[in-house]
């Protein structure tokens, strides 16, 4: 993609000051505990109506999704309006396509459908998407996309291991999402998606060793474009490797916690939380920036985060788990 | 060679200052005004009850426009350009009121798109925290005293130009 002129950030004004805004409507972790420590789930949904969301019109998870669904698309479709370059958003898009590309792609292999497993996000409606892999025709797609579904099909068709295709389509993904930022010409977003692939990589090296895997699947696992040379992990991942390789990065107290789980002393979920966290402390310095690109992704983040914590309270709720058990699994809050 | 003389005579140079301190510093407040208007919007799009707080915010960088004002009419008033009959200046002295006209606009366009951005970033204050409206006009306003000590070497300038 060819690179575009440099936006200033007085392009921004209007939107920034817009989007400062819209910020305090976001949910505090406050409020989501309390909707975990409201009597029934009906009573979560009544503080979530108080809180200027739609109602929703049964407590069901479908009609909860749905909730978030056009929330989602309102935030997105609000950027996009705002933002001077219109592909602002798609960075964020890009996950959502290749999601439907996975479920596609093994439906193709087993001959299921797998239609209920699709988001109605990404930059690619379904049908477009499907059409696409029935006829073969890729020129609408980024280069990493078209030649992640050839690599994927034939991949599939030899060892049948969805695992490998999910591998190949991530990487790929990444790939995307790191030329979309850098075409962007923004360094927050490209920071940010260099962040997630470390953060990526930190958990799969983890994993895997935790899995007893070797540099073998390593290799094929880690996902290139990130601060930390990927060779530096294909080695015997040890809890002192993983210290010393992230140690200087942000990822620094992730990776102390990975090290903590190889040793056995912390769980793969507190590794993903302590990623997360950090992913979330990196956004979090967009709330410092007056105005330009940066309150924008903060925003876009914050909301993904925002129906995530929903989804995890309200899921938590449908299946009467105890207050502390749901809020234990929130993530700290943009706000 | 008539031109040259007639564009170097005293009185094309002294309208030379006064013209520069109202273009400069008027374009400075006309962007820190634009620069700050934006951001209002955003703002009162989302909160409409917030319009007296941004105004305020907004209002602030355009002092300089003023400030640059005052200047090019008090050297038009000394040079009989108002208010005649107007004098006939030697060069020299001309020089001097250019000098004086152009501090005060340099420092006009300089502080005034500065001050826009200061207000632009504080209506993020206003977005958040409305009743902080004070403090959030502290960090525009400490910008002021630059233009005010330029407005101040320019009325000194001009005080000390005998005509």
């Amino acid at each position: 993609m060819a690179k575009v002129k440099e936006i200033k950030d007085t392009e921004y004004l209007y939107a920034s000051a817009r989007i400062k805004s819209m910020e305090k409507n976001l949910l505090t972790r406050e409020k989501l505990e309390r909707m975990s420590e409201a009597r029934t789930p009906e009573d979560a949904l009544k503080l979530l109506g108080e809180s200027g969301w739609p109602e929703v019109p049964s407590p069901t998870m479908a009609a909860v999704e749905e909730v978030l669904s056009s929330r989602r698309s309102e935030a997105f479709a609000l950027i996009r309006s705002l933002a001077p370059d219109k592909r602002l958003p798609d960075v964020f898009l890009i996950k959502y396509d290749y999601h439907n590309l996975k479920a596609l792609l093994k439906g193709e292999a087993t001959g299921d459908d797998a239609g209920d497993l699709q988001i109605e996000s990404g930059r690619f409606p379904i049908r477009q998407l499907r059409l696409m892999l029935q006829e073969d025709s890729f020129s609408a797609m980024s280069k990493q996309m078209a030649e992640s579904i050839a690599e994927a099909r034939d991949v599939l068709a030899r060892t049948q291991d969805p695992q490998l295709l999910d591998l190949i389509l991530d990487k790929a993904m990444y790939a995307d999402m790191l030329e979309m930022a850098e075409s962007l010409n923004s360094k927050f977003l490209t920071g940010y998606v260099i962040q997630m692939i470390d953060s990526v990589n930190l958990r799969v090296a983890v994993r895997l060793r935790r899995m007893g895997k070797g540099a073998e699947v390593l290799r094929y696992a880690l996902v290139p474009g990130g601060s930390v040379a990927i060779s530096r992990l294909l080695g015997d991942v040890t809890p002192d490797v993983v210290e010393a390789v992230f140690g200087t990065s942000p990822l620094a107290a992730a990776a102390q916690t990975g090290a903590q789980a190889l040793r056995g002393e912390a769980s793969l979920s507190d590794v993903d939380m302590a990623c997360d966290d950090a992913l979330l402390k990196y956004l979090k310095k967009a709330k410092y920036v007056a105005f330009g690109a940066e309150p924008l992704i903060g925003y876009l983040a914050a909301v993904e985060a925002e129906l995530t914590s929903v989804r995890t309270v309200i899921t938590g709720r449908l299946a009467g788990l105890a207050a502390e058990m749901i809020t234990e699994r929130l993530r700290d809050s943009y706000v | 060679m008539n031109w040259i003389t007639s564009l170097f005579s005293g009185t094309s140079l002294a309208m030379l200052g006064a013209a520069l301190s109202c273009l400069l510093a008027g374009t400075g407040s006309a962007r820190g005004c634009g620069i700050a208007g934006e951001a209002a919007a955003g703002v009162l799009t989302e909160d409409p009850n917030k319009f007296g707080q941004t105004l305020l915010l907004q209002a602030l960088p355009g002092t300089q426009g003023i400030y640059g004002l005052i200047i090019a009419f008090l050297i038009l008033l000394k040079i009989g350009i108002i208010g005649g009959p107007a004098a006939n200046l030697d060069p020299s002295v001309g020089m001097r009121f250019l000098f004086a006209g152009l501090t005060m606009g340099f420092v006009g366009l300089t502080s005034g798109i500065a001050q826009g951005r200061a207000s632009a970033a504080c209506m993020g204050i206003i977005a958040k925290r409305p009743e902080e409206l004070g403090k959030a006009m502290m960090y525009p306003a400490l910008v002021e005293t630059y233009a005010v000590f330029a407005l101040l070497i320019s009325f000194l300038m001009w005080m000390g130009i005998a005509v």
